[in-house]
């Protein structure tokens, strides 16, 4: 028992503590329990996942395509077996439905391809299973808290918190953020130490804010990157930045959403395909959380300011606590 | 049926929220979501404050008294106020009305 549970690697990311045979490079590894919603993750064969999901009688929750037709992410739900999630070149998982036992089949898939689905899809669903509650956004950690960004995609969340990071910040989460309402704050979890940013945005960086940001692992659309640095434990939400591009601006405009305006936040639930009651109930109570213990910031961005401006603006915001508006 | 008499009709009832509806307090409105339909509907405080004593109420009757004693209003006008909001919860499906004693 004790060297079997020796073997085991142990991580932590999204609120969960993974356990599998096997290590996810970029996840932190973690030996302390704390009695956590936990993931177990096993390797399994391609063919295994074929033979153990009976698609007649799934349904489809997400069918995503390329232009030309080809698949690019589907994901399917069986009321016993729970959810497959699937890409090609990224892997196939089984999600038990409790999202407590996770199968990977990865079929020599490149580590960065198979994380970006991992971390993407398959541990925020597997989170949201078990209680916790995902936003649509990317996060840094300033201050000692978590800075959260709201926005569509396209908006530059991703970009925004990139340059946060090469500047100084820590990443806390690319694209889905994990909070727990806790006594008298909102808790932010780490996600996953891997960003994919715009190819563009990373030559506006100094060599010092690349090499801040993290190694390039892979290319696609993106480039996707080992992050060099992610919070190590969950920190309190202080503020949340709700981005919008376009509109009647002109110049970049960072005013307090006072009263919070619940609206943004009840539109940015991640695991959006998954309506069961108690995700819809958990998601009010967290926006609602939210609401009353962050601030709420609107970030009015002109289409012609950069994302690189938006994240040093937003550090200055922070950094003077918030007060006033920016204009740039 | 004239206004007074939907009033008194409806005084005379129990406010309950269906299964299928919650609700939450943010900072500045109480948002009501309809799991059924999948939508969210905002309420100003008032109507928040109107729809927890409603719930914690045995009738519209208690509740509007409640509600006149805690604003210091005419208890006429608080029971027209809370007729008229019971009125448009139920018109979006968000409370049900029920005989006292069936609750």
């Amino acid at each position: 028992m004790g060297r079997e549970s020796s073997r085991r690697w142990h991580g932590r990311a999204f609120g969960l503590e993974l356990e599998g045979s096997f290590p996810i490079p970029c996840v932190q590894s973690k030996t302390a329990r704390d009695g956590r919603p936990s993931t177990s993750l096993e390797l399994v064969s391609p063919q295994t996942v074929s033979d153990a999901w009976p698609r007649e009688e799934a349904a489809t929750l997400i069918d995503r395509r390329f232009r030309d037709g080809r698949p690019m992410m589907t994901v399917e739900r069986h009321d016993e077996l729970g959810y497959r999630v699937s890409a090609p070149r990224h892997g196939r998982y089984l999600l038990s439905s409790d999202g407590a036992n996770l199968r990977l089949a990865l079929g020599g898939v490149p580590a960065w391809r198979w994380q970006r689905l991992l971390f993407a899809q398959v541990l925020p669903l597997s989170a949201a299973l078990q209680g916790l509650e995902l936003f649509h956004a990317s996060a840094v950690a300033l201050d000692g808290r978590a800075c959260a960004f709201i926005a569509p995609s396209g908006t530059g969340k991703t970009s925004i918190a990139a340059h946060l990071v090469a500047r100084g910040a820590t990443l806390v989460t690319d694209d889905a953020l994990a909070l727990e309402p806790s006594a008298d704050h909102v808790r932010a979890h780490p996600g996953a130490a891997m960003a994919s940013v715009d190819g563009a945005e990373l030559e506006t960086m100094t060599g010092e804010g690349r090499r801040r940001l993290g190694r390039v692992m892979g290319r696609s659309d993106k480039v996707h990157l080992a992050v060099s640095e992610l919070a190590d434990r969950p920190l309190p939400l202080g503020a949340v930045y709700l981005l919008e591009r376009g509109g009647d601006e002109r110049r970049l405009l960072v005013e307090e959403s006072s009263p919070p305006d619940p609206r943004p936040l009840l539109s940015s639930r991640f695991v959006s395909y998954e309506r069961r009651r108690e995700q819809l109930v958990n998601h009010l109570e967290v926006a609602a959380r939210v609401a009353r213990s962050a601030r709420l910031f609107k970030v009015a961005i002109p289409d012609s300011v950069a994302a690189v401006a938006v994240a040093q603006a937003i550090e200055d915001h922070v950094r003077s606590g918030g007060r006033g508006e920016e204009n740039r | 049926m004239s206004s007074e008499k939907a009033a008194a009709a409806m005084l005379s009832g129990v406010a309950r929220l269906p299964d299928h509806v919650v609700y939450r307090a943010f900072v500045s409105e109480t948002v009501v979501l309809n799991l059924k339909a999948g939508k969210y509907h905002g309420i100003n405080p008032t109507g928040g404050r109107m729809l927890e004593v409603l719930e914690a109420t045995p009738s519209i009757r208690a509740a509007a008294a409640q509600l006149a004693e805690e604003y210091g209003q005419p208890l006429a006008q608080i029971e027209q106020d809370v007729s008229e909001f019971c009125a448009d919860l139920l018109e979006r499906g968000l409370i049900e009305i029920r005989d006292v004693g069936q609750d």
